[in-house]
C-alpha cells in the first residue's frame, strides 16, 4: 500500500476499548464468586456466608472446628468447586466445539466423550464385582480412558491425508457414539441390578465430589483454558471457512487438531468425574454470544464463567429444591436451562 | 528469488483434477497450464464457466495441490513456504465469501492481519494503521462498525477485498471481484487494482466481462476447458472468431479508439 493511503483519523481496537472488553469478565466473575458463597451457605443446614472463609481459613491450614467447619471444608465447598471446574469446562469445550466446526449444534459430547465414557463407567459399575483389575482401576480413570479411545477412534476414522474434514467428523462421531450407546443399553439390560447406579452415574452428580477429584480436575481445566484463550484469535479467522482461513495465512489443520484435543481432554476429566451433564457445553456458549457477541478473545473466558456459573447453580437447585432427595444434574441444567435460553434467544439480541 | 531480482507468482504445467471415487475419477479441471503473473501488472484471466479460472486461484494460493506440475514464487516451490509467509505474498479476495454471523465489517479486515501477527502478538499500532488504511481505500471506513450481514452484496465485496489489503501482499488474487458491484464500484475497484499494480504489487482478475477485462489488465489470459487458448494484449486475444468458438455465441469485436476491442454479442 501506498504510504499515502497510510494516513487516517483516530484509530479504533475492535470490539471496543480494552476497558469494555475486561467489564464483562470482571462482572461474570463477580457473579460466580457470588454464586459460589451462596451455595456453599445452603443446604439443610444453612450457614452464614461470614463462617465460610473463617472455615477455609482453617481449612488450609488442616484446624477444621466444629460442624459447620466440616460441612463447608468436607462437603460443600469440594462440592461447589467441583461444579464450578465441570461446568467451566464443558461450556469452554462446547464453545471451542462450536467455533471449530462452526456447527451451532455442536457440544463437547459432538465426538464420541459422553458415549465412550459412559461405555466404560458401565463395564466397570456392570462387571467390577467379577472383575477385580476393572473395579480397581475404578469408574473415573476407566471412563476418562474410554472417553479419549473413542475420540482418537473418531479422529483416525474422520482423518483424509492430513485434512480432518468437519462433515466426516461430526458424521463418525455420532454413528460411533449410536453404536457406543447401544452397547451401553446392552451392558444396562444384562445386567438389570446394576441398571439404576448405572443411570445415576449417566445422569450426573456431584455428590462424590472431593479436593482429591478437584485436583485430578484442575490442570486439564488450566491447560484447555490456556490453549484456548491464546487461540480467540484464530478461532476468529476460522469462522469465515477453512479455505479462506488458510488463505489469510493459518494453519487450519493444525490449530483445528490442537484445539480439538484440547476441549476433548478437558471434557473426558469432566465426564469421569462428574458423569455426563448435558446442556451446559450446547447453551451457555450460545447465552453468551447472544449477549457479548462472537469475538472468540471474550467469548471463551465468559462462557467459562457462565459455565461455572450456571452450573454451580444448577447443582444449588438440585440438592435444595426437593431436599434430601437430590434431583440428578443433568436434569436440572435441561429444565432451568432451556426456559431460559429461549428467553435470550427471542429476547436477547438487541443486548449486544 | 528468481532471476534479474524479479519475484513472479508462476504456475508450470499444472494438472489438477477433483475425482470423487475411486470407481470413477473425474475429469481434469486444468491440464497444463502455464500462468505466470509479475510484479506492477494486472492481468484479466477470462473464459467461459467451468474453464477452470476459481480452481486456478486455488492453486495459486496452495489451498489445492495440483497433480502434476508446479507453483512457483520467486523461483521457490509454495510448498516451501509456511502458510503465514504465504499469505504475506499472496492475498484472494474469493468469488462466494462467507460472512460469520455477528462479526462487524472492522473485525473481518482485521483478520487481513493474521499473517503479521503471531499467535501471541498484540495489535500493534501499526496493524491498525494498515486496517484502517485498507479500509478508507476502499471507502468501507465508515462501515467498520456494522455488522457484516447487514451489509449489501456490494459494500461486503469491498470489505473483503480491504481484508485481502490489510495482508500486504506481493499478489493479490481476485475472484470476480466486480460481481455485486455497480458501475461506479466497479469503476472504483479497477482503478485501485491499477494503484496497487503500480506500486508494485502484481494484480489477477479473474472477470467475466471482456470489455472491462480489456480495459482494466495490462494483458489477457484465456482459459477454455482447463487449457490456456489465448495469451496476450487484449486485441489479440479478443479476436471474434475465437470468442464465437470458445463461448458459442455470435459476436462482433468493434475497434475503440484507444485501440482496445469492444466485444458485442448478437442477442
Amino acid at each position: 500500500m501506498p504510504p499515502a493511503l497510510m494516513q487516517g483519523g483516530t484509530v479504533r481496537i475492535p470490539g471496543g476499548s480494552p476497558a469494555v472488553r475486561w467489564l464483562p469478565i470482571m462482572l461474570l466473575l463477580l457473579a460466580l464468586t457470588m454464586v459460589m458463597i451462596l451455595a456453599t451457605a445452603l443446604g439443610s443446614i444453612p450457614i452464614a456466608p461470614a463462617e465460610i472463609f473463617g472455615a477455609i481459613g482453617r481449612g488450609l491450614t488442616g484446624e477444621l472446628m466444629g460442624s459447620h467447619d466440616i460441612i463447608i471444608w468436607q462437603i460443600r465447598l469440594p462440592r461447589v468447586v467441583m461444579a464450578a471446574l465441570v461446568g467451566a469446562a464443558l461450556a469452554l469445550a462446547g464453545a471451542t466445539y462450536q467455533a471449530v466446526f462452526r456447527n451451532p449444534l455442536a457440544d463437547p459430547y459432538l465426538l464420541g466423550v459422553a458415549s465412550g465414557a459412559s461405555f466404560g463407567a458401565t463395564l466397570v459399575i456392570a462387571f467390577g464385582a467379577s472383575l477385580p483389575l476393572l473395579a480397581r482401576i475404578g469408574v473415573p480413570l476407566t471412563a476418562f480412558v474410554a472417553a479419549l479411545t473413542s475420540v482418537t477412534l473418531v479422529v483416525a476414522l474422520a482423518r483424509q491425508g492430513n485434512q480432518l474434514p468437519t462433515l466426516s467428523l461430526i458424521l463418525a462421531g455420532v454413528v460411533l457414539g449410536s453404536c457406543l450407546t447401544a452397547a451401553t443399553s446392552f451392558i444396562m439390560f444384562s445386567v438389570r441390578e446394576r441398571a439404576a447406579e448405572v443411570l445415576t452415574w449417566l445422569l450426573g452428580s456431584f455428590a462424590l465430589s472431593s479436593w482429591r477429584k478437584v485436583a485430578v480436575m484442575t490442570p486439564f481445566l488450566l491447560l484447555a483454558t490456556v490453549a484456548t484463550l491464546l487461540a480467540g484469535r484464530s478461532l476468529n479467522v476460522l469462522q469465515v471457512g477453512d479455505e479462506q482461513a488458510a488463505q489469510l495465512g493459518l494453519p487450519v489443520q493444525a490449530v483445528k487438531l490442537g484445539l480439538i484435543v484440547c476441549a476433548t481432554l478437558v471434557t473426558a476429566a469432566a465426564v469421569s468425574v462428574a458423569g455426563i451433564i448435558g446442556f451446559v457445553g450446547l447453551v451457555v456458549p450460545h447465552a453468551v454470544r447472544l449477549a457479548f457477541g462472537p469475538d472468540h478473545r471474550t467469548l471463551l473466558p465468559l462462557s467459562l464463567l457462565g459455565g461455572g456459573i450456571f452450573t454451580v447453580a444448577a447443582d444449588l437447585l438440585a440438592r435444595t429444591v426437593i431436599s434430601p432427595t437430590e434431583i440428578p444434574i443433568g436434569v436440572v441444567t435441561a429444565l432451568a436451562g432451556s426456559p431460559f435460553f429461549l428467553f435470550l434467544l427471542r429476547w436477547g439480541r438487541g443486548v449486544s | 528469488m528468481g532471476k534479474g531480482g524479479i519475484v513472479s507468482l508462476r504456475a508450470q504445467g499444472i494438472t489438477v483434477g477433483y475425482s470423487y471415487s475411486v470407481s470413477h475419477p473425474g475429469h481434469e479441471v486444468l491440464t497444463g497450464v502455464d500462468v505466470e503473473l509479475h510484479p506492477g501488472e494486472i492481468v484479466a484471466l477470462v473464459g467461459p464457466n467451468g474453464a477452470g479460472k476459481s480452481t486456478l486461484i486455488r492453486l495459486l494460493s496452495r489451498v489445492l495441490e495440483p497433480q502434476r506440475g508446479v507453483v512457483t514464487l520467486g523461483g521457490v516451490p509454495l510448498k516451501r513456504f509456511g502458510r503465514m509467509a504465504l499469505a504475506r505474498q499472496v492475498a484472494v479476495v474469493p468469488q462466494g465469501h462467507e460472512s460469520p454471523q455477528g462479526f462487524t465489517a472492522l473485525q473481518l479486515v482485521f483478520m487481513g492481519r493474521t499473517p503479521h501477527l503471531g499467535f501471541l502478538s498484540p495489535e500493534r499500532r501499526l496493524d491498525h494503521q494498515v486496517v484502517e488504511a485498507s479500509m478508507l481505500s476502499t471507502d468501507t471506513w465508515k462501515l467498520r462498525h456494522r455488522r457484516l450481514e447487514e451489509l449489501s452484496g456490494g459494500e461486503r465485496q469491498r470489505v473483503v477485498l480491504a481484508r485481502a489489503l490489510a495482508q500486504e501482499p506481493r499478489y493479490l488474487l481476485l475472484d470476480e471481484p466486480t460481481n455485486n458491484l455497480d458501475l461506479r464500484y466497479q469503476v472504483e475497484l479497477l482503478r485501485l487494482t491499477r494503484r496497487i499494480a503500480e506500486g508494485g504489487r502484481g494484480v489477477l482478475l479473474v472477470l467475466h466481462d471482456l470489455n472491462l477485462a480489456a480495459r482494466a489488465s495490462d494483458r489477457l489470459v484465456m482459459l477454455h476447458r482447463g487449457r490456456v487458448v489465448a495469451r496476450g494484449p487484449a486485441r489479440e486475444v479478443l479476436e471474434a472468431a475465437r470468442l464465437r468458438h470458445i463461448y458459442r455465441t455470435e459476436v462482433t469485436v468493434a475497434d475503440t479508439e484507444g485501440g482496445l476491442p469492444l466485444v458485442v454479442p448478437k442477442l
